[in-house]
């Protein structure tokens, strides 16, 4: 029926968002340490700079 | 109409009926233009049918129709009623979906256009990220 079959495309799309969510939180994760990560290795650059 | 935060999936996972057939293994994401295997489990709820087809459809889709494309599923050889198996499709490269940007995910399809599993969803991207 069609009943059916909208409530099969809600829950394939529900599962799609529920992975994807989870997906976005982990890149968001990521970026967070990356950006952290570059900004300590600036920092140690400059400092390195400043002795020379 | 309930919004996306209204429903979360079904906690009865192996009796709702959109879980009868499990796909395995499922990445992130996969190459454009190169063989996918796409691995599934036959639970014991599903009767499979020599019509019944494994899908790829972009997420969102609304009816069994507006798969981009499908291969028959088949047939467990030696089939016996109420017993798990586990079956692979292999799609040829230039079926699928170039490096658009969208989310796809498989779906498996009984003869009888009823959804019966529906898998995470990957993007075709040339560079994958590790």
């Amino acid at each position: 029926s069609s009943g059916e079959a909208s409530v099969a495309s809600h829950f394939a799309l529900v599962t799609a968002y529920e992975d994807i969510k989870k997906r976005l939180k982990e890149t968001e994760k990521e970026n967070h340490y990356l950006k952290r990560r570059l900004r300590q290795m600036e920092e140690k650059l400059s400092g390195t700079n400043e002795k020379t | 109409m309930a919004t996306l935060q209204d429903v979360s999936p079904p906690n009865n996972m192996q009796t709702s009926n959109f879980a009868h057939v499990i796909f395995q293994n499922v990445a992130k994401s996969y190459l454009p233009n190169a063989p996918l295997e796409c691995h599934y489990t036959l639970t014991h709820y599903i009767h499979p049918h020599p019509k019944d087809w494994v899908g790829i459809f972009k997420v969102g889709w609304s009816t069994a129709r507006d798969y981009f494309t499908f291969l028959w599923s088949p047939m467990p050889e030696n089939y016996v009623v109420e017993s798990t198996y586990n079956c692979v499709v292999s799609f040829q490269g230039y079926y699928l979906p170039n490096d658009d940007g969208e989310f796809y995910q498989f779906c498996y399809v009984t003869n009888k256009g009823e959804i019966r599993g529906a898998s995470t969803p990957f993007q075709f991207r040339t560079s994958s990220p590790v």
